[in-house]
């Protein structure tokens, strides 16, 4: 299954790529493949998973967890409506 | 780069800083043996408790009290699998793994794997922490840590290799893959490393929103039995809104008509709110209704993202952009019909 296709930040350094295979083998959705490179781009879903595991820092993503409910109450707890919002995910 | 990623120096401090409230163990009493270990079978009261927690009974405290647990009789070259101390995914790793190994509970405030670990609880400090705490070198001969390919967006590898001596090997996605990937050699199979979400999953994820709608709606229901000039048929509406964005949105996802989620509820729900509507008259009230249903079934499916295995932080930021404009209108829209519908009932 996949999502709004144009909308993702993974990125892949090449030149700073040892090859390792960790960002492969953490990655959820087989977006990154053998040899190191991104194959299915519209497929991530920006979990970090690769970025945390990547010894040299050679993939960078704006990680997140992307669900509407966590991110309408970030917004609501700024405002006095949070009273009325209970604190109620994963 | 993420908050939760951290580098050689300043990873000792967060494990000094992290804190660990006690865990009482009274949902794993009875799941320990007279030797000690873990019991594999789920217990009638594991069984009960686990499906009134699908249905958000007690959710929030359904803990494990974090340690190092014997499955069945290992020695000290078995495997040391970490997992989080969320009861739900204790029971999983039990009972589905068949051979003898140390099963290693970390402290993730009760939440599970993948969702504790995009908050950075299931993370590199946590394991490092329990590895010194329980002094797990001593335990086992070996340097090996078998964890859970979805604590990826928490741990960064290297550096529990570089602080503590273990390697960590990350395992397929699912569990009940776990035996035939320590069988393969630490090698999981393209299927294993992937993430799903086929109807059974989806159908057990989707109680739980189910609750929250069908408590917001025995509440609408009770006040459209005290108001007399409101009907429950039109009560029906509403219904039609909820469960569409609650159980047919998730249900029929792979096939939704449009790539963003409130747009699909919105379309899905439109048929049952036209068909209800179908040989009435068309009040205000009705009106008012069936827009606020709408909207309803549009936030409720957008709501969903928080579910899915599947969308990414950036693309529900898009998606919320016009979703959140439309649906909260729409809703707004409605309820001002409605509103006017029910002052002219009284006036009249």
């Amino acid at each position: 299954m996949k999502y709004l296709s144009d909308q993702n930040t993974l990125k892949l350094d090449s030149g700073l790529c040892i090859g390792c295979g960790r960002c492969m083998e953490v990655c959820p959705h087989g977006v990154i493949q053998q040899p190191i490179h991104i194959e299915h781009q519209d497929a991530c879903m920006e979990c970090g998973a690769c970025q945390m595991n990547c010894p040299v820092e050679a993939i960078t993503v704006s990680a997140g967890v992307g669900c509407a409910a966590a991110m309408l109450l970030k917004f609501v707890e700024k405002t006095p409506f949070r009273i009325f919002f209970k604190k109620d995910c994963c | 780069m993420k908050a939760s990623s951290f580098d050689a120096d300043n990873i000792m401090n967060e494990v000094n800083r992290l804190v660990h409230e006690t865990v009482s163990d009274r949902y794993i009493k009875h799941l320990i043996d007279d030797t000690g270990s873990l019991v594999r079978k789920l217990h009638w009261r594991d069984h009960v408790r686990n499906i009134g927690v699908r249905l958000n009974f007690n959710r929030d405290h359904y803990k494990v009290p974090p340690g190092l647990y014997a499955l069945g009789r290992p020695t000290k070259d078995s495997e040391v699998i970490v997992t989080a101390n969320y009861k739900l995914t204790f029971d999983t790793v039990r009972s589905r793994i068949k051979r003898d190994c140390w099963i290693l509970v970390i402290d993730t405030d009760g939440i599970n794997v993948w969702c504790a670990a995009g908050k950075g609880r299931f993370g590199t400090a946590e394991i490092i922490y329990w590895i010194e705490k329980l002094v797990l070198s001593s335990r086992v001969n070996h340097r090996r840590l078998i964890l859970p390919q979805l604590a990826g967006p928490g741990v960064q590898a290297h550096l529990v290799k570089q602080k503590t001596g273990f390697t960590v090997h990350y395992g397929p996605v699912r569990v009940e893959d776990l035996d035939q990937y320590l069988e393969n050699d630490y090698q999981a199979t393209e299927k294993m490393r992937r993430v799903s979400f086929n109807v059974k999953e989806r159908l057990q994820v989707l109680p739980l929103e189910c609750m929250h709608v069908a408590i917001q709606l025995a509440i609408v229901l009770i006040l459209f039995w005290l108001i007399p000039f409101l009907s429950s048929r039109d009560w029906l509406l509403l219904l039609a809104g909820g469960a569409t964005g609650t159980i047919l949105f998730p249900l029929l996802l792979p096939i939704r008509p449009f790539k963003r989620f409130y747009q699909s509820g919105m379309l899905m729900a439109l048929p049952f709110i036209i068909l209800l509507l179908y040989g009435t008259r068309l009040t205000l009230i009705r009106s008012g209704l069936a827009l606020m249903s709408l909207a309803y079934a549009g936030f409720l499916a957008m709501n969903f993202t928080g579910s899915t295995t599947f969308t990414s932080l950036s693309g529900v930021e898009q998606e919320m952009k016009t979703g959140l404009p439309v649906t909260i209108g729409l809703g707004m829209i409605g309820l001002i019909i409605w509103i006017i519908g029910c002052i002219s009932e009284v006036v009249s």
